[in-house]
């Protein structure tokens, strides 16, 4: 065989390898995925009721961070753990952890979440005012396409803290920057406000569509805590209408949805 | 004989001259009709490109723009800087497309066609070029040196394939290591609910062994107070401490096997979650390693997936 006859036969090989190796992404290392099981793992068994279990496998995702000065693992595992602390109900713990968090997480992209953690821990604990500045400080340190979530949050807030004014616009701006980045649950959550608010106001029509999009989204995501506060929404809504038994019916689909969402989380 | 008084050959010398005249005339046009069919009589300028190596130019091949030809090349000469001056010439009627920031490369028709000279359209706000002005050349790698290039790319990509199938194929390598401990640990798992179970029924057993030799005691007890009659009941009283005593040793032992019972529970429970926490970590990395295997281009998959870093952080009305 010829040298120009065996660069021919080469380079079709190679074509044809190369053509199986276009599309295929970058993996993360070898460590950053032990990080990243770990945790998958200790969230699946909080999940599931097995506290003992998750911390244990907390507890390893720390240890091996800390090993590799891997400040996005321990950051990641910290809030974690610390919403795992939230769920549960144990605010101090949840305080402690995001305070860690928030300090490894600074300067990096995971500080927005961090400051959305704290707000929520605020928010859980009533301390509203805290609330609003923590998320302000999540919405200014975004820099990925949640803007839209971070919005949501200060609406809620607002929504809480009864400036309807405030709350309308901030949703309405969240629910233009969900659409944009294609986040379903954040654009029903913000749909579920705007309908609340349109209930408010007694524009019964408006409310009703709003909070039956929200609805139809929480359905196509498949999350049960949410299709079940957008029934018990509609529950509000039949009320202020003076429906009692459309308002029964909603708030008795809601209750069934929460049940079963706790049976299918145990398993 | 033929004589020249033969009216034949009357003026043969002015038809043949006129048939002559008409053959030439007919020649002529011939070459014209042609000549402006190939625009040979139009006008013509020529253009230089410099070149580094003349591999694959000819003289007579042909120019084209935008794959029309439109002219080709004169003349090639090694200058003294031992490049190559080749003259290209080109119709006049094209010049205007030919510009300042025009450029001329060597391509080839289609995969197995001639080699042509092809001048890529210049920019209209640039300057005509003037016949004799130079055109840049745009050098295109040949077939060897993309062969070379693509080798170089390639060759990594085949040491992992290869480092893959060895990784795949070696008895002593993570993926058969681990499929054999997931086996071991099955089998261990088995055995140990299996222990855990005998356990149970036996403690089952020895409560229920305990509580039948409680209450045939407590029968005997009965039958010993029931056949005492009044007389004999001082000296029955008298002994009643001792067996009371024997009772509650029987219930003291009854506590202690309880207790050992417990104590053997409490040793054995503990080592099951760690055992299933093992085996959960073995399962996933072999549900990993599988999935990877499966989703690698070589095995029939498509695209691997970029894994996120797990944080599921909790929306806004989480």
């Amino acid at each position: 065989m010829t040298n120009v006859a065996a660069k021919t036969v080469l380079l079709l090989a190679a074509t044809i390898l190369l053509g199986g190796c276009f599309g295929s992404k970058v993996q993360l290392s070898e460590h950053e995925r032990k990080i990243s099981d770990l945790n998958e793992r200790a969230l699946d068994s909080a999940a599931k009721g097995y506290a003992t279990d998750a911390q244990k496998l907390f507890q390893e995702a720390l240890q091996r961070a800390a090993a590799q000065d891997d400040r996005n693992g321990l950051s990641l595992t910290l809030l974690n753990q610390s919403r795992i602390a939230r769920h549960d109900g144990k605010l101090q713990l949840a305080a402690q952890l995001v305070e860690q968090a928030l300090a490894n997480a600074g300067g990096t992209p995971q500080y927005a979440d961090a400051a959305q953690e704290k707000a929520l821990q605020e928010l859980a604990a009533n301390h509203l005012a805290e609330a609003g500045r923590w998320a302000g400080i999540a919405l200014q340190s975004e820099q990925g396409n949640l803007q839209g979530r971070r919005l949501n949050l200060l609406a809620r807030i607002a929504l809480i803290t009864g400036d309807k004014t405030e709350a309308m616009r901030l949703a309405e701006t969240a629910l233009t920057a969900n659409k944009q980045d294609g986040m379903e649950l954040e654009r029903a959550n913000s749909l579920r406000m705007l309908g609340l608010l349109k209930a408010q106001e007694r524009q019964f029509d408006k409310a009703e569509e709003l909070l039956q999009e929200a609805l139809k989204l929480d359905k196509q995501q498949e999350v049960s805590a949410k299709i079940a506060a957008d029934l018990e929404t509609l529950a509000e809504l039949a009320g202020l209408q003076d429906n009692k038994g459309l308002q029964q019916g909603y708030l008795q689909r809601a209750r069934t949805v929460r049940e079963h969402s706790k049976i299918i989380s145990k398993q | 004989m033929i004589t020249q008084q033969d009216p034949r050959f009357k003026n043969l010398e002015r038809k043949i001259g006129l048939f002559t005249l008409l053959a030439l005339a007919g020649v002529a046009l011939v070459v014209l009709l042609v000549g402006v069919q190939k625009d040979l009589f139009s006008p013509k300028y020529t253009l230089n490109v410099t070149v580094d190596r003349g591999t694959g130019f000819t003289k007579g091949m042909p120019v084209k723009l935008s794959g029309f030809r439109i002219g080709r090349i004169t003349d090639m000469a090694l200058n003294e800087q031992a490049m190559v001056e080749i003259s290209i010439e080109i119709a006049k009627k094209y010049s205007k497309w030919i510009r300042s920031d025009s450029t001329v490369k060597l391509v080839k028709e289609g995969l197995v066609g001639d080699s042509i000279v092809e001048v890529a359209v210049g920019s209209l706000d640039k300057p005509e070029l003037k016949p004799g002005e130079s055109i840049t050349y745009l050098k295109t790698k040949g077939l060897d040196e993309l062969a070379d290039e693509i080798a170089e790319k390639v060759k990594p990509v085949l040491i992992e394939v290869r480092d893959i199938i060895g990784y795949v194929n070696d008895p002593n390598g993570d993926l058969k290591k681990t499929i054999r401990n997931l086996e071991l640990l099955t089998r261990h798992l088995e055995t140990t609910r299996s222990n855990a179970d005998t356990l149970l029924v036996s403690t089952t057993r020895n409560l229920e062994e305990i509580s039948n030799r409680t209450t045939t005691l407590l029968e005997v007890s009965t039958r010993k107070i029931d056949s005492l009659d009044v007389a004999r009941l001082n000296t029955t009283l008298e002994k009643l401490p001792p067996l009371l005593e024997k009772t509650d040793a029987a219930m003291a032992n009854v506590t202690a096997i309880s207790a050992e019972t417990k104590k053997l529970s409490q040793q054995a429970f503990p080592l099951i979650p760690g055992v299933l926490s093992r085996t959960e970590e073995l399962l996933f990395s072999t549900d990993r390693l599988v999935n990877s295997l499966n989703n690698s281009w070589l095995l029939g998959g498509g695209p691997v997936t970029v894994p996120s870093r797990s944080f599921k952080a909790g929306d806004s009305h989480d």
